[in-house]
């Protein structure tokens, strides 16, 4: 159960970074900072990343078709939390 | 891409996907809800006791003792141990001669030799009887799952095959929408709720886009499920149109057993025996089933089924000798590695190996889907709404909401009614069970006529206060007709009678959220239905 928070949280945090990764969205969620490429690229990559440790945590609690499903199901909802709270916390 | 495929698809996308949709919300509200069918079985059958950690050892003992009294002739005798979610208590059930086999002997049998025939109980694992079950007859969390593919009321064959159209449809919904969505990457996160319509689509997209994974894979295993009923041309293919051999057919892909009688009386082997040999093994925990085939007889088998990652019907099939308690055979349950894909489909349409984590994430990938369709629906009329100020109503549009409305609104306000029904209907009715899904479908009937005579905006408003007073009473409902109310589950730590009464708290709370948020917009529709009468005017 445990794995699946730091899952939770590994699959909140890459969705963030890619979401931070655009432009329209970067400005959202930090007004004053401003979106250079290098940026752009290392959020990207990072965010990717941080996915990849969601889906290897996922599989660790059973196995990687189990995972696999859990995954999935974290990361609409992280997904679509994110963007409800675009959405109401931002301009 | 070519602006008039997408053109194309963007109309097949839309009539593909409204046509059908209210049964198609109907299918996923169930369905979704299905996800904790054994949850709903357990409130809905409160004066059930329930048992925990359970061994598998107790399971098999107590099992044994009443089948070796009870049915020691039985052709097939198969024990579930309690100690799955789906299966809370010990549950066992025995085969024996067909009723036509019986028939036939019933001159040389004596009455008493003749019955019983079959058997299916649940034991009390402390007395080792039958435990009683009859206090609240009542059709439960199951009997709202099936309705998801049998819509209760038709013909099982018709509701197989429009099951099977509305979904095809959905997958072809799905698959178009992927394709006329000019900005799937960059809209990825985009919600823009001030901006009238714009907002309805954005909510569908971000719904459909996020679970996206999800209704791909709920909509193609969905179609995989009765692919032969849905696609009967592969058996005829194969098989010709004799079912018989299509059947056999189907039977020779997965490993089953078929045990015929010696004559010769024989001692089964205790079953504890066996269950001490899967002691050792790593899956041990992962033990669905016990299947004991001729226990009386010198050829007798028993045949234990092993869960495996995904396939929680039993992946790997172990064969024992009945008179020795020799491992015969320790097999994968399918032969066929294309069986073996669509086993895995339907387990992850199921979702029967999730644990409480992932059975949430289910439910609530099913709930995006739910709001997907919903969503959908309503931007239908709110893309046309302008047109309409213009033009005048016309009678499809006013269709299709007050469908949107009795059906997105109604129907929850339905569901609320048949846990209603479980709890206010007298314990020793008739035809009670039934009567709960006729209260269902009676409130939503009302539903569905009631917009029809109010402003829409208004009849909104009025679905979304009684269904958030439908939902926010059942708690209440609940305190006053059972024990198993929150002010003693939450003390006991009984998070699933207590998880039913606060997800019903929290679904009322929404309702009624939506309708405050609907009361803040009537003074808005007073201006449109200004615009309309003014239209009219002119147009008289």
């Amino acid at each position: 159960m445990l794995m699946y928070v730091f899952a939770f949280f590994a699959a909140l945090l890459g969705s963030v970074l890619l979401c931070g990764a655009m432009q329209k969205h970067h400005r959202q969620l930090w007004p004053n900072s401003r979106l250079t490429g290098a940026k752009k690229w290392s959020m990207t990559i990072s965010g990717y990343l941080m996915l990849a440790l969601s889906i290897a945590l996922c599989a660790a609690v059973t196995n990687f078709g189990v995972g696999l499903a859990a995954f999935f199901g974290i990361v609409s909802a992280t997904i679509f939390g994110l963007a409800v709270y675009l959405s109401f916390a931002t301009k | 891409m070519n602006d008039s495929f997408r053109k194309s698809m963007t109309w097949l996308h839309t009539w593909a996907g409204l046509v059908f949709c209210w049964i198609l919300y109907f299918m996923f509200v169930t369905g979704t809800v299905g996800y904790f069918d054994n949850e709903i079985d357990r409130w809905m059958k409160p004066e059930v006791p329930v048992e925990t950690n359970i061994s598998i050892d107790d399971s098999v003992r107590v099992a044994e003792n009443y089948l070796r009294r009870e049915a020691p002739d039985a052709d097939r005798w198969v024990i579930t141990p309690a100690q799955w979610r789906e299966t809370p208590h010990l549950r066992i059930f025995w085969q024996g001669k067909t009723t036509e086999e019986t028939t036939e002997n019933a001159a040389e049998e004596s009455a008493e030799d003749a019955e019983p025939v079959n058997g299916n109980e649940i034991l009390d694992i402390n007395t080792g009887e039958p435990m009683d079950q009859s206090v609240r007859d009542t059709g439960g969390g199951q009997t709202l799952y099936r309705m998801h593919y049998i819509l209760h009321y038709l013909d099982r064959d018709i509701a197989y095959r429009l099951v099977g159209v509305i979904t095809m449809l959905m997958l072809v919904g799905i698959i178009t929408g992927v394709v006329i969505h000019r900005k799937i990457f960059s809209d990825f996160f985009t919600f823009r709720r001030q901006k009238g319509p714009r907002a309805w689509l954005d909510m569908h997209n971000l719904m459909s886009i996020s679970s996206l994974p999800f209704q791909l894979m709920i909509t193609y295993s969905g179609l995989i499920f009765m692919v032969t009923v849905w696609m009967p041309g592969i058996a005829v293919g194969s098989y010709g149109f004799d079912l018989q051999k299509a059947d056999e057919g189907l039977h020779m892909l997965v490993n089953e057993e078929h045990v015929e009688r010696s004559g010769e009386p024989g001692n089964l082997v205790s079953l504890q025996n066996i269950v001490e040999k899967l002691s050792s093994r790593d899956d041990f925990e992962n033990v669905r089933n016990f299947e004991v085939f001729q226990p009386g007889d010198t050829n007798a088998k028993i045949v234990v089924n092993v869960s495996k990652d995904l396939s929680s019907d039993g992946a790997t099939q172990l064969v024992f000798d009945g008179m020795t308690g020799e491992l015969i055979h320790d097999r994968p349950f399918v032969k066929n590695n294309a069986v073996g894909v669509a086993f895995i489909m339907i387990s992850l349409h199921e979702g029967l190996f999730a644990g409480p984590f992932v059975r949430w994430l289910y439910f609530f990938s099913g709930l995006l889907g739910t709001g997907m369709i919903a969503t959908g629906a309503i931007y239908w009329t709110q893309k046309r709404k302008v047109k309409i100020a213009e033009t005048g109503p016309d009678r499809g549009y006013q269709f299709v909401e007050s469908l949107n409305i009795g059906t997105i609104v109604g129907l929850m306000t339905a569901l609320a009614a048949y846990f209603w029904a479980n709890r206010l209907l007298p314990l020793g009715m008739e035809g009670r069970a039934d009567w709960e899904v006729h209260c269902m479908f009676i409130i939503w009937g009302l539903c569905l006529l009631h917009p029809v005579f109010r402003p829409k905006l208004n009849a909104w408003m009025e679905q979304c206060w009684v269904a958030s007073l439908a939902f926010l009473a059942i708690p209440i409902v609940n305190l006053l007709t059972t024990d198993a109310h929150l002010f003693n589950s939450l003390p006991e730590g009984d998070w699933v009678l207590a998880g039913f009464d606060i997800v019903a708290i929290a679904t009322g709370i929404g309702f009624a959220i939506a309708a405050l948020l609907l009361k803040n917009r009537l003074p808005k529709t007073q201006i449109v239905k200004g615009a309309l009468q003014q239209a009219h005017a002119q147009g008289s």
